[in-house]
């Protein structure tokens, strides 16, 4: 498998993230203002390079700069979840994939939901609305982490179920969508 | 001589009692909701008898069900944990009346206990100073308030049938007084059904110190030492030690005799502890006694610990009639000892509960690391219950190896899939104030600011690269809705077997 490349979110920063074969990762900060973060290999200016190696039962190991560390991580859909040094980070990784709500594959409504329990902080879509893949429709917090809910798929908007400042809990439709 | 005893209770604190019945011999017989079928506590056990819906109304808090279980399973003493019934006097009763052990002090200890302002009359009977306080005879709001004034501010408006930080309020200048008796008043009716309030002074800077007892059915009565349980939010404890380190010897010791008393003058009967506020330092430091509670406590680990003492085999062994074999001389706390209560709450959102699935859930161990919980990896996590998840229990030889401990244990306790506040609890142990000792039950409120601080960009750029390695691997997803993951202990999953065990075949009845 030749390297792969994708964008990963976490706690509001957005990486770049270069999976080369045999697990040799990079990671550039590509967020929209970004401190610089710590470049614990001091190779590339402004990237950090981490030998990433998954030694299955949810069990990774990642080692840079002479360090190494267990962390933990479990594959949830649209998010993944990463445990290291006693932190949890929710991380969006924008991969090419199949679109995995119900229904997928076909017109119909689908819904989009919560991944835990989270606080609404901004409804960004209406009903009737045209919305493309990717686009924001609900923006969700929780572990102090926002959580953007995003169209899977171009789609129209066919009811939004939810209102800035409501507690939403884990799996309940947010927003109704109907795939174009 | 117990034979079966049945578990009136769930979650860790189930798992727990049904381990020392096996340890001790004695069948145990778990109850559960619809919504524990297949909780470690029910699978664990020798028999599960069904008790009702999810509502913990219709379940844990429904003694003629519980009664009736107890019945249908040949049940012949009852320990009811800690929460639900375990401080309801009628349940007590109930189970006297049904002929069965109750693993706990008798109903009339149990409800004259369970009245603040009776328990600090006994404790001033004993000899034992309380929070100095008033409770008016008149509970009209203009006696109430001209009781307040003469008391002085700053005071607390409590409520007489309370507990858990309920119907309280705090009053710091005599204009907010008429409000505060409004809304504690109308909390305490919701709460306990019951509107009488009294008033205490409010203690500047307490340390809540609390006092472990244990007495047998001779008339033996001894203290286990104490617990410091200062680190709280909202009179919900986070994080419990022992040895308190605001204690010296002398007043350790003074405190021990205190709890012994006010236990001796209630007529006390098997596990129970003497909370106090502690205010000052040194050997002048001044202890009031708050309140008693009747059973046995969420952070009793801590004593088990430090004094090398099995607290719930010894409430069976009291309950059983058996007397206590230690003289209080030949008790002593060795070493040091810390749980941090892991609950599945989300800190930066105002500690909302959680519910949902544990998608990934590792307990830590290694020496001197003991965990208590009530769930596995693949549990779902309802709203119905306390949150609580798991009790992370350290021993060392001293505090500072005791914290590092925990915190190490914490780095290496994954729970994936709801939010839960094992980075706030590490937080607490880096904190200054806590390293020096020195933290008082306001702290934690002060310092959450401090407490939320969110990971550093190199963590971050790590999850990141972790996160996208998951991604083209066989990694674990998540699994069907009440299928166990696929990794799940399998020792869990043999429901009720005993090797050697003669008889009946375990039975699970409904009703």
């Amino acid at each position: 498998m030749s390297g792969r490349l994708v964008e990963a979110r976490v706690q509001g920063r957005v990486y770049h993230v270069e999976v080369a074969p045999g697990g040799l990762v990079t990671v550039r900060d590509a967020s929209p203002s970004p401190a610089a973060p710590p470049d614990p290999s001091g190779r590339q200016a402004g990237a950090a390079t981490v030998h990433a190696e998954y030694l299955g039962h949810g069990r990774l190991r990642l080692a840079w700069n002479g360090r190494q560390r267990l962390a933990w991580a479990v594959d949830a859909g649209d998010l993944r979840w990463v445990f290291l040094d006693g932190d949890v980070h929710l991380v969006e990784v924008d991969a090419p994939r199949r679109a995995r709500m119900p229904g997928a594959g076909g017109p119909g409504p689908e819904a989009l939901s919560a991944p835990m329990p989270a606080t609404v902080v901004k409804v960004l879509a209406a009903a009737g609305q045209i919305v493309a893949r990717g686009d924001v429709l609900v923006l969700l917090e929780a572990m102090k982490m926002e959580l953007p809910l995003r169209a899977p798929h171009d789609a129209v908007v066919r009811a939004v179920r939810c209102a800035a400042g409501d507690l939403v809990q884990a799996g309940v439709a947010l927003v109704e969508l109907e795939r174009r | 001589m117990i034979r079966r005893l049945l578990v009136a209770n769930r979650g860790e604190i189930a798992v727990r009692i049904v381990r020392a019945c096996r340890e001790a011999g004695v069948e145990s017989v778990a109850v559960y909701s619809d919504a524990d079928a297949s909780a470690p506590h029910v699978v664990l056990a020798d028999r599960a008898v069904r008790i009702g819906p999810p509502p913990a109304a219709e379940s844990y808090l429904h003694i003629g069900r519980i009664i009736d279980a107890a019945r249908a399973s040949g049940a012949d003493a009852v320990h009811p944990g800690y929460g639900f019934l375990a401080e309801n006097p009628a349940f007590a009763a109930a189970c006297a009346d049904a002929g069965l052990v109750f693993v706990g002090p008798p109903a009339d200890v149990m409800a004259r206990l369970g009245v603040k302002p009776a328990a600090r009359r006994l404790a001033m009977e004993a000899g034992v100073a309380v929070v100095p306080g008033v409770e008016p005879a008149e509970q009209h709001e203009a006696a109430l308030v001209d009781a307040a004034r003469r008391l002085g501010t700053p005071l607390l408006v409590k409520a007489a049938a309370g507990g858990g930080g309920k119907g309280m309020r705090v009053v710091r200048a005599a204009d907010e007084i008429g409000e505060a008796i409004g809304a504690a008043r109308r909390e305490a009716l919701a709460a306990f059904g019951d509107g009488t309030l009294y008033l205490e002074r409010l203690i500047d800077r307490p340390r809540h110190v609390e006092i472990q007892v244990v007495a047998d059915a001779h008339g033996h009565l001894i203290h286990l030492f104490e617990r410091e349980c200062s680190a709280q939010r909202r009179h919900q404890k986070v994080v419990e030690e022992s040895p308190s380190p605001a204690l010296t010897p002398h007043l350790r010791a003074r405190m021990g005799e205190a709890a012994v008393a006010v236990a001796r003058a209630a007529g006390y009967r098997n596990a129970g502890t003497v909370e106090f506020l502690v205010e000052g330092d040194g050997d002048a430091a001044r202890f009031y006694f708050l309140e008693m509670n009747t059973r046995l406590q969420v952070e009793h680990p801590v004593t088990e610990a430090v004094t090398g003492i099995d607290l719930v085999r010894t409430q069976l062994a009291v309950a059983a009639g058996e007397p206590l074999p230690w003289r209080q001389d030949e008790i002593g706390q060795r070493g040091h000892a810390i749980e941090c209560r892991v609950y599945a709450e989300d800190p930066g959102q105002g500690f909302l509960p959680q519910a949902g699935r544990l998608l990934l859930y590792r307990e830590p161990d290694g020496p001197g690391i003991r965990v208590d919980s009530g769930v596995v990896e693949g549990s779902e996590v309802g709203v119905h219950y306390d949150p609580l998840l798991a009790k992370l229990v350290v021993h060392a030889e001293t505090r500072a190896a005791a914290i590092a401990r925990a915190r190490t244990a914490l780095a290496q306790f994954p729970i994936l899939g709801l939010a839960t506040n094992v980075s706030f609890l590490s937080r607490l142990l880096d904190h200054p104030a806590f390293r020096r000792g020195t933290i008082d039950t306001g702290f934690l409120e002060r310092e959450l600011g401090a407490l939320l601080r969110p990971p550093d960009a190199e963590a971050c750029a790590l999850a990141a690269a972790a996160a996208a390695v998951l991604a083209g691997t066989p990694a674990p997803r998540v699994e069907a809705a009440g299928r166990p993951a696929a990794d799940a202990d399998p020792w869990v999953a043999l429901r009720g077997w005993r090797a050697g065990a003669q008889g009946e075949p375990e039975g699970t009845s409904q009703q």
